[in-house]
């Protein structure tokens, strides 16, 4: 939804993005872990969501999840540095010795596990479990949220209908090619993948909680879920939807076998489904002084908040990695034509839609490119679209008149279907307070400019797993996304490519076939210069079809409570550096 | 004082010295006595008044300069909040600007009472409809169809009509989509309409049921069927004058109710939506800002207060006016 980026974090899959060399915009300061951090007391997290999207690692994938489960609870090969600035953004190892020995040009990668490593129940960890660990993601039937990199890298045979050769560990189907594809060492230490093309980012995916060890023998498929193993320093006590989650320290961790984790707060309970007014009550009127906001606060109690000097040092306002973004349907029958794809782009107001999330100052602002950028390199400005000189951030309703009277001769039945009041577009949305008024400012613009539009509320609560079903329906559709990791072929091929999440219906449209053989094509490319290049022309090049017809470059805000120390942003996942976070005594 | 025109024919005119007494009609003595009333008249006025104001939306917010749908974003700041006291309050915006969206709250609300309206007047008269035929079939036939009826409506008095309004709204418009019948918030209208109708006839047709069965033993009735008039004609001529008067009234007093549950339920968030604009709605929203700008939660409920309470007073006054048992 373009208008809450938190109701989008919390069931698109988001995920984090190294920020490199980005201005991060700290309104206020965060003082970093001082001397002062000491161990004990309860940490509180609160949020409106009833649950977490994925607590299995095989399906973890949004940001927030990643880094605050992968601090305390999962351990992966890799991880990020906890750390501040842009050291946050290097790798470093984990569970494993280094960070990965890629050979043959990047297509094997090799891991060795470090000594002393145990799962909760006290066993060690082995390549086994993180052979069994890795193979889940193939059980789709089971996994769908997750990231489906492993899928598309593993030297396993394709099927006919593009499916791989392997169907996951609950499935015997193939599990000798995947045995050849993963290996362990005699000494059940070492693991080595061999992948199908050089993926010279691999340690950068050993960083999800999707590549870490599960213990084969406490593997309960998709029930796996509500109480999947600690391999970190803290460990799961309690898991009730609506409820809350409990976590209590590991007994079994060592601080011998993980240098990096801290683990200062005693336990940590995550408090769910708290009422949305309630949970802005608490943070304005600093109830749970050891807690900290997970969602955000409503906008304008996000006003409120950050205009109250009390409260300089519990809150900062960051650019975050996401981008926010309307997906038009590209399919014929729907928008399938560019005039008017290009006309409805004009016709947006996007000041009002921005200035009732919150303004410039919180929310965002335009963006001409899908990808951010904090992606450094692979960001370039695109021409065009919000640099087009007939574009006004308040809509331009008398140019997209004249696109629209140009469609009217070029594709007659996409203007018919747009502006015949028996027909119209079709904009499907979740039945929430904040989308019924940005709906108001969306018909206003839309039926100024001439289109004929209506809103299909549909029920929140099923909204998100209904998304498939209502992509092919709906003329639009709003989500959000974030890159992986710092390489924009972790944003273009899964946005309007083959990859997880590509909305826009665009694969039978005559612009995608020539696109993705240039997509193919930049993803094996192994000069990184040259792969930046082919991205910023891939971004111009859709960015040209108005496969999306908007892109809001986000804003973040964090509130926390009087006690909460240690708040540093940890800059892959616009998040706090959980690791540093203590109780104030 | 006479009962009822017959009653009324049989008595002599008075004659008192020097002046002449003239005979009044039911009609006149109802509207005398409902001008005697202290509030009757005022409430008529202002009710009359925002009915008027309601029908003639489009014209008086054209004559002001002003469209429902419009965004007057020069008159907000950079957080979509009305700039200037109490909400954007203006010569231009009488009633302020709406939080958020920008539009004008007093050509939203002219138009958000049109559908209150709209609802709660057909509601009123299909229900009054509805239960004058089912409560003269069951009070003038009686026996086996009055002890269908009466247990088909004891059937929907004991049912939790609130909820299953709730909870039914939104597969019933889904349904009524598909019939092609509507779309989009006319099927929301629609689907709320049939509801309120489908759970309120019944009780305005025990109240006439009542009525017929006692009007069924009055001897002008006896006299009619003495003489050899049909069922229909029964009905139709000497029974129907004398029920108007209990509809009058019900609707007097219905319409207030309808008014404010389709407020209730668009406040829930069932029936109209967005961008469309009720009292519920506009309500409902203003809740969330009623701290940066108390006076758009202030405005919409005082209207619709002063609404419900004129409607309900001039009920009141309508049914003393014309029941004469409460005198």
């Amino acid at each position: 939804m373009s208008v809450n980026k938190l109701t989008s974090r919390r069931w698109v899959s988001i995920t984090a993005a190294t920020a490199l060399a980005v201005s991060v915009a700290m309104v206020s300061g965060a003082s970093p872990a001082s001397a002062a951090a000491a161990k004990g007391g309860t940490l509180y997290f609160y949020t409106n969501s009833e649950q977490f999207p994925a607590l299995d690692p095989t399906n973890m994938y949004t940001g927030r999840d990643i880094g605050l489960f992968g601090t305390y609870l999962f351990r992966t090969l890799t991880s990020y540095k906890m750390e501040a600035g842009s050291a946050g953004t290097e790798l470093t190892a984990d569970l494993a010795t280094n960070t990965g020995v890629p050979s043959n040009k990047a297509k094997t990668w090799k891991y060795t596990l470090r000594p002393g490593v145990t799962w909760e129940d006290g066993s060690a960890i082995t390549c086994a479990d993180l052979k069994y660990g890795f193979s889940r993601a193939f059980a789709l039937d089971v996994f769908n949220a997750g990231p489906t990199y492993a899928i598309s890298w593993l030297d396993i045979p394709t099927l006919a209908d593009g499916s791989s050769a392997y169907k996951g560990p609950y499935k015997k189907t193939g599990k000798a090619a995947y045995d050849k594809a993963v290996t362990c060492s005699k000494d059940n230490r070492t693991i080595t993948y061999n992948l199908k093309r050089s993926v010279p980012d691999f340690n950068y995916f050993a960083s999800y909680p999707t590549t870490g060890p599960i213990k084969a023998s406490a593997d309960t498929g998709d029930k796996y879920d509500l109480h999947p193993m600690a391999t970190g320093p803290y460990k799961i006590k309690k898991y009730a939807i609506n409820d809350e989650l409990t976590l209590v320290r590991n007994d079994k961790w060592k601080k011998s076998s993980d240098p990096m984790r801290k683990a200062y707060p005693d336990d940590i309970v995550i408090k769910l489904g708290m009422n949305e007014d309630v949970r802005d009550e608490v943070d304005m009127t600093d109830q749970i002084p050891n807690g900290i906001n997970m969602d955000g606060l409503q906008p304008l109690n996000n006003i409120a908040y950050f205009n109250d000097p009390t409260k300089a040092k519990q809150r900062w306002n960051i650019v975050d990695p996401f981008v926010t973004y309307l997906t038009a349907n590209n399919s014929a029958g729907h928008l399938d034509c560019l005039l008017v794809r290009k006309a409805v782009f004009f016709a947006y107001d996007n000041q009002s839609l921005i200035d009732l999330s919150g303004g410039l100052k919180y929310y965002g602002v335009m963006g001409d490119n899908i990808v951010k950028p904090n992606l450094g390199m692979d960001y370039a400005p695109t021409k065009g679209n919000i640099h087009d000189p007939n574009f006004k951030i308040g809509g331009n309703p008398e140019y997209a008149k004249t696109l629209l009277e140009q469609a009217k001769t070029a594709c007659p039945d996409a203007y018919d279907r747009a502006t015949n009041p028996a027909k119209g577009l079709k904009y499907y949305r979740a039945d929430t307070a904040t989308n019924k008024k940005s709906a108001v400012l969306v018909e206003a613009a839309l039926k100024k400019a001439g289109f004929v539009i209506e809103t299909v509320y549909k029920p929140a609560g099923t909204y998100n797993a209904n998304l498939v079903e209502y992509k092919s329906q709906t003329d639009f559709l709003a989500s959000g996304w974030a890159a992986d990791w710092a390489n924009a072929s972790t944003v273009i091929p899964e946005m309007w490519g083959n990859g997880c999440c590509n909305y826009t219906k665009n694969e039978k449209t005559p612009e995608y076939a020539p696109f993705i053989a240039k997509v193919n094509k930049a993803l094996s490319e192994l000069d990184r210069k040259k792969q930046a290049t082919m991205w910023h022309e891939l971004s111009q090049y859709g960015m040209d079809q108005y496969w999306y017809i908007r892109t809001v470059f986000g804003k973040d805000q964090a509130t926390w409570g009087s006690k909460i120390g240690g708040m540093t942003e940890w800059k892959p996942f616009s998040q706090a550096i959980y690791n540093d976070l203590y109780i104030k005594q | 004082m006479p009962k009822s025109v017959k009653d009324a024919a049989l008595i002599e005119p008075a004659k008192i010295e020097g002046e002449e007494v003239t005979l009044r009609t039911p009609k006149q003595i109802a509207l005398a006595r409902f001008k005697r009333n202290k509030v009757g008249p005022y409430s008529l006025y202002v009710s009359l008044f925002f009915i008027l104001a309601a029908f003639f939306a489009p014209v008086i917010t054209h004559l002001w300069g002003l469209s429902s749908t419009d965004i007057y974003t020069d008159g907000l700041d950079e957080f979509a909040l009305p700039t200037g006291g109490f909400g954007g309050i203006s010569w231009q915006h009488p009633f302020g600007l709406e939080p958020g969206a920008g539009r004008d709250v007093f050509s939203m609300l002219l138009y958000g009472s049109r559908i209150s309206f709209t609802v709660a007047l057909v509601t009123s008269v299909a229900s009054i409809g509805i239960g004058m035929i089912v409560g003269i079939a069951g009070g003038f036939f009686r026996g086996r169809i009055d002890a269908l009826i009466g247990r088909y409506s004891d059937f929907l008095f004991a049912f939790p009509s609130f909820f299953m309004i709730i909870a039914l709204s939104y597969p019933m418009v889904d349904r009524v989509e598909k019939t092609g019948i509507a779309r989009g918030n006319n099927a929301r209208l629609l689907v709320l309409i049939i509801f309120f109708v489908f759970f309120g006839w019944p009780g305005f047709a025990r109240l006439i049921r009542a009525q017929s069965m006692s009007l069924r033993e009055r001897d002008f009735i006896m006299a009619a069927q003495a003489q050899g008039a049909s069922n229909w004609r029964i009905i139709t001529k000497e029974m129907l004058p004398n029920l108007w008067p209990t509809a009058i009234v019900f609707l007097s007093l219905s319409l207030p109710g309808y008014l404010s549950a389709e407020a209730v339920f668009s406040f829930l968030g069932v029936g109209i939506q967005p961008p469309a604009s009720t009292f519920g709605l506009v309500l409902s929203d203003a809740v969330k800002y009623w701290k940066v700008d108390p006076s758009y939660l202030f405005i919409p409920s005082a209207m619709l207060i002063i609404i419900v309470l004129a409607l309900n007073l001039l009920g009141d006054a309508v049914r003393d006016a014309l029941d004469t048992k409460s005198e």
